[in-house]
C-alpha cells in the first residue's frame, strides 16, 4: 500500500479555518441564543461581534470551497455513485455497526479516485451544498432585518429566518460531534487526523473497493 | 406613561431583555395574563411582533435538540467503548 497526497494544502487550510470558525460560531451562537445575565463566556456584546465577524469569514471560506471545487478535481469526490447509492450507504452503515468491531477492513478505502465513502459523500454534500448555504444566506439576511419580508409561510419573517438559523446551527453542531468521533475510525485511531494534518494518507491502488 | 427614567436607572445590560426571562415581557406586555405570556414559545408576546435574539427561544425545539445531542453523545461513547473492548479481545 502506498501513500498519496489526498488533502492538498488549500483543502487542509480550508478545513482548519472551518474548524476555528465553527467552534467560534457554535460557542457564541449558544451564548446569544441562551443569553442570561452573569454567565461565564464572552458575554452578549462580545459574542455578537465575534459571531458576526466569524460569519463573514465563513462566507469567504465557503466561496474558497466553491471556487476550489470548480477549479480542481476536489468537487468530484462529493458526487455520489447514484446507481449504487443505497447499497453503498448500507454497506458503510453495516461496517460501523458490525464490521468495525470484528476488525474488518473498511468497505470503501481511500484511493486516488475516492476520498469519501458513500455515507460521507451524501452527508458532506448535504452539509456543504444545502445546510451551509442556507445558514449563510439566513445569517446575512439578519444583518439587514428590514429587508426580510414581514411574513413567510404564515409566520413572522424574521422569526422564520431566526428559527431556521437556530435549527441548522443545532444540526451543524451535531454533525461536528459525529465528524470528530468518526475521525478516529481509521486503521488506527489517529490515522485520519494525521491525514488531514499532513495531507498524506495510505491508499489503495485503483478503486480499492471489494 | 410618560415617565422618563433617570440615566442612573437606564437599562445597560443587553441580557436584561435578550434573555429567556426578558424584562420586556414585564415592561411592555404586563397587561396580559401570565399564561398568555408563557405558553409555547418563551416570551411569546414579544414574538407576535418581533424576533429577538436570546428572548425568542422555542422550548420544544431546544429540548428536542438537547435530547438528540445527548443521545448522539451516548451512542458515540457506547460505540467507542465497544470498539475498545472488541479490539482488545482480538489483540
Amino acid at each position: 500500500m502506498k501513500k498519496i497526497l489526498l488533502y492538498p494544502t488549500w483543502v487542509r487550510s480550508w478545513h482548519w479555518i472551518n474548524v476555528i470558525l465553527f467552534v467560534l460560531l457554535i460557542w457564541t451562537g449558544v451564548e446569544l441564543h441562551f443569553a442570561r445575565p452573569r454567565t461565564a463566556g464572552f458575554g452578549f456584546q462580545t459574542s455578537r461581534v465575534i459571531h458576526n465577524a466569524a460569519g463573514i469569514l465563513l462566507t469567504v471560506n465557503y466561496l474558497v470551497f466553491l471556487l476550489g471545487n470548480l477549479l480542481t478535481r476536489n468537487g468530484r469526490y462529493y458526487v455520489p455513485n447514484l446507481g449504487d447509492i443505497t447499497r453503498g450507504i448500507a454497506r458503510q452503515l453495516r461496517f460501523y455497526v458490525w464490521g468495525i468491531f470484528r476488525g474488518e477492513p473498511p468497505p470503501y478505502p481511500h484511493s486516488e479516485v475516492r476520498k469519501f465513502n458513500p455515507l460521507q459523500k451524501i452527508t458532506y454534500a448535504v452539509v456543504m451544498y444545502a445546510i451551509l448555504p442556507l445558514m449563510i444566506v439566513g445569517g446575512w439576511l439578519m444583518f439587514f432585518p428590514d429587508k426580510i419580508p414581514g411574513e413567510i409561510i404564515g409566520i413572522q419573517g424574521r422569526l422564520f429566518y431566526a428559527l431556521t438559523h437556530t435549527f441548522l446551527g443545532w444540526l451543524l453542531g451535531l454533525f461536528m460531534m459525529v465528524h470528530i468521533y468518526l475521525g478516529t475510525t481509521g486503521n488506527t485511531p489517529t490515522e485520519l487526523y494525521k491525514g488531514i494534518l499532513t495531507g498524506w494518507i495510505r491508499a489503495h491502488d485503483g478503486d480499492g473497493a471489494k | 406613561m410618560h415617565l422618563i427614567l433617570s440615566a442612573k436607572s437606564a437599562v445597560r445590560e443587553c441580557v436584561e431583555c435578550h434573555t429567556a426571562n426578558s424584562a420586556l415581557t414585564e415592561k411592555l406586555f404586563r397587561h396580559m395574563a401570565t399564561e398568555d405570556r408563557q405558553s409555547g414559545f418563551l416570551n411569546s408576546v414579544i414574538l407576535n411582533n418581533y424576533y429577538m435574539v436570546g428572548a425568542t427561544q422555542n422550548k420544544m425545539l431546544d429540548e428536542f435538540m438537547w435530547g438528540l445531542f445527548g443521545l448522539s453523545l451516548l451512542g458515540i461513547l457506547l460505540h467507542g467503548a465497544t470498539r475498545l473492548a472488541t479490539g482488545r479481545k482480538r489483540a
